[in-house]
């Protein structure tokens, strides 16, 4: 039956978003204001807007069912999660970042181009990035299927239907809608709520001390790191893949370096990685403990991905629960459609704008992303309806198969000159075909492995194996990575401070100049070298 | 006897960032940053076009004037915020950075960008449309600059003499 004390905040309070949406889009009025929207509103609401537009759904709904289903086991994820970008930075990131800025490259399938100098390593990159992207929107379509679900009382499916189809129209036609702002008012509303559903349910289960001990009178291995029945003891090969899944998985997120030019003061986004840390330390672990109060406050619960809805609607006054439900579904609305717009770029950028056709009109151009699209959205109802899979498994498959399929092509491309295009395409495609049959096999069941760990295993092999057995790499690029890698590490401020947006540039005038300087130019594989200014 | 290169008259952006300011920058990005010095003087080719953008989105309609760079080296886009703002100068042509001699169609190039940005940022409901209004070679000037650090190495660096923006250059 429909609680219209819930319905009616949870729309009201969407309608609020679009009022919202309305009075920033009359202040912000050309491309350059939604650009550079982060630049003109501030680095907090960039931050934040980065946070809306890549948990909500997941956060949720997948992270609490994990810890409802698991018990404490499920903090290996969050440890992953909140340390994922620091272990990046520190041991990876240096060396790959300035070797993918010494050679111009902007996103991570542009690097993997210019290191390997091929373009089938950039057309599969593109494919396993666009597969894995659709499956990390098919757990958001599912999340906002439950949201209005647990909101409006009808079926999950047509839930699913109104949720998909609401995506998928505000992607292609959301103007206002999605502009920064809402996407930080989410995020905040996000924070704040999960924490005041956590106050509550803490204060409903008698303090944290009470929780934990109604957890052990429950099942005393709830509290173990092994998981509940001790189910996963000793399996060190799924602890290693649950902790590095979003650490590595990250790296394969496609992403791209918006160049721009200002004529204004520059203001860079300096205050985000602090904004960041902030809103992972309010954000980050309290899904997973929501879970575990779900298992003392909610035992019957039969759907653990609902822990949040139903632990909101229980413990809070209606208006506040309905609105903490409206932000998740308005956050799982921009995550998605943040998703699908990246989707539809990688394809139109690189793979048919690159490769397929010179004399594409602009029309087919925009045909073809939207149809990505739309595709996307078809495919991931009909999954969705047919056999809903869980949100964390979806979210955990499509991190699972971004990290297996570039992290060793990553690496090897920094720290191996042998490494060439095959060896890269065997390991982005055996990698993630890899992840994709441990997942739908469930071979982790038998093997004690970790489907992200199996991938990563494989991927290896493959890298090494096939690289061995054909042709050593020729090109230039090789002589680039290995002057960036001599090359003495700048001190940390200058490096935290460098536009990453400049590397072509940079990477053009040190050919240039090299030149000038009359040394022979190290080939680069750009032909400015010897160019002349041509008339325009 | 020194021989001198032909010079040229370019347009340039207008340029806010001295060379001292550039060595400042510099120095102030971290302690160990111990010295910079403003070398030389390099200009980079752009070629940028303004358009007329028309597009439509839910209840909304977007008319704005863009303007975007390609980068006649590499051929990557620049989103440029407003009307450039420039000058004409009279340059040796060694600090021009020559361009590549294979782009062929860098509006196409611009064009494209300028949809996917319309697209991802204004989530427009129909192809944008765009017409060309402006169209020159302008280029950006850059300061090379060399530093030390207070562990004696030797680093260089590009500071866009426009926005103050910085990049390292590696060099042999």
């Amino acid at each position: 039956m429909t609680n219209w004390t819930l319905v009616l905040p949870f729309i009201g309070y969407l309608l609020c978003l679009l009022g919202f949406g309305y009075v920033a889009s009359t202040k912000l009025d050309d491309l350059s204001d939604y650009l550079l929207g982060g630049r003109t509103i501030g680095s907090g609401v960039t931050a934040l807007t980065l946070q809306a537009t890549s948990m909500s759904g997941f956060m949720f709904m997948g992270g609490p069912a994990l810890a409802f289903n698991q018990g404490l086991w499920a903090l290996w994820y969050a440890a992953g999660d909140f340390g994922g970008g620091l272990v990046n930075l520190a041991v990876l990131g240096r060396n790959l970042r300035r070797v993918t800025e010494a050679l111009g490259s902007l996103t991570p399938i542009e690097w993997l181009e210019d290191r390997y100098m091929h373009v089938s390593v950039r057309i599969a990159g593109a494919t396993i990035a666009i597969v894995f992207l659709a499956a990390y929107v098919f757990a958001q379509f599912i999340a906002a299927g439950k949201a209005i679900e647990s909101v409006s009382g009808l079926p999950f499916l047509y839930g699913l239907t109104i949720g998909a189809g609401i995506i998928v129209l505000y992607t292609f036609v959301g103007g206002y809608l999605a502009v920064a702002w809402t996407d930080a008012f989410q995020a905040i509303v996000m924070a704040i709520g999960i924490n005041i559903i956590l106050i509550a349910g803490i204060l409903e289960v008698g303090g944290p001390g009470a929780l934990i001990n109604e957890l052990a009178a429950k099942d005393p291995t709830y509290l173990s790191i092994w998981g509940k029945g001790l189910v996963h003891a000793g399996e060190w090969g799924v602890v290693a893949g649950a902790v590095l899944i979003y650490s590595i998985g990250y790296m394969g997120l496609p992403h791209s370096v918006v160049r721009h030019l200002s004529m204004k003061d520059p203001d860079t986004a300096k205050g985000a990685a602090i904004w960041n840390v902030f809103y992972n330390t309010f954000f980050v672990y309290q899904p997973y403990i929501l879970g575990l109060v779900a298992i003392v406050v909610l035992p019957n619960l039969s759907d653990p991905e609902m822990a949040i809805p139903r632990l909101a609607t229980s413990l809070l006054p209606g208006i506040l629960a309905a609105v903490i439900l409206a932000a998740l579904m308005a956050a799982v609305m921009s995550t998605a459609d943040s998703l699908l717009i990246m989707a539809g770029s990688i394809l139109a950028r690189d793979v048919i704008q690159r490769f397929a056709a010179d004399d594409l009109s602009d029309n087919q151009m925009f045909v073809w992303s939207r149809l990505l699209v739309l595709t996307i959205g078809v495919v991931g109802v009909v999954v969705a309806a047919v056999q809903p899979p869980g949100i964390f498994d979806l979210v955990v498959f499509a991190f699972g198969g971004l990290g297996t399929a570039f992290l060793v092509p990553n690496v090897a491309g920094v720290y191996w000159d042998r490494a060439n295009w095959q060896g890269a395409l065997a390991a982005m495609i055996g990698g993630a075909g890899t992840n994709i049959i441990w997942t739908v096999q469930d071979l982790q069941a038998v093997s004690a492995v970790h489907p992200f760990f199996a991938g990563l295993i494989a991927s290896t092999l493959l890298m090494v194996v096939v690289t061995l057995i054909t042709e050593p790499p020729t090109g230039q690029a090789i002589s680039i990575v290995q002057r960036a890698r001599r090359a003495d590490t700048a001190p940390q401020g200058t490096v935290q401070q460098s536009a990453r947006s400049l590397a072509p540039e940079a990477r053009a005038i040190g050919t240039y100049l090299a030149v000038d300087d009359g040394a022979s130019p190290t080939a680069t594989g750009n032909p400015a070298v010897n160019a002349r200014p041509a008339d325009d | 006897m020194a021989t001198t290169s032909p010079h040229t008259t370019i347009t340039v952006f207008e340029t806010d960032v001295s060379s001292a300011a550039a060595e400042k920058i510099l120095v102030e990005t971290d302690k160990e940053m111990a010295d910079a010095t403003a070398d030389r003087l390099v200009y980079y080719p752009y070629r940028v076009f303004g358009f007329d953008l028309h597009a439509e989105a839910l209840l909304d309609e977007f008319d704005d004037r863009v303007y975007c760079g390609v980068d006649l080296c590499n051929d990557k886009e620049m989103f440029i915020e407003e009307a450039p703002k420039t000058t004409e100068t009279v340059v040796d042509e060694d600090t021009l950075v020559p361009p590549a001699d294979d782009l062929t169609a860098p509006e196409r190039t611009a064009r494209r960008y300028l949809m996917n940005l319309a697209r991802k940022e204004l989530r427009v409901g129909s192809l944008p449309d765009l017409t060309v209004v402006a169209d020159r070679r302008i280029y950006r000037p850059f300061h090379v600059v060399t530093c030390a650090t207070t562990a004696a190495q030797r680093l260089t660096y590009v500071v866009d003499a426009v926005t103050g923006e910085f990049h390292r250059v590696y060099l042999d």
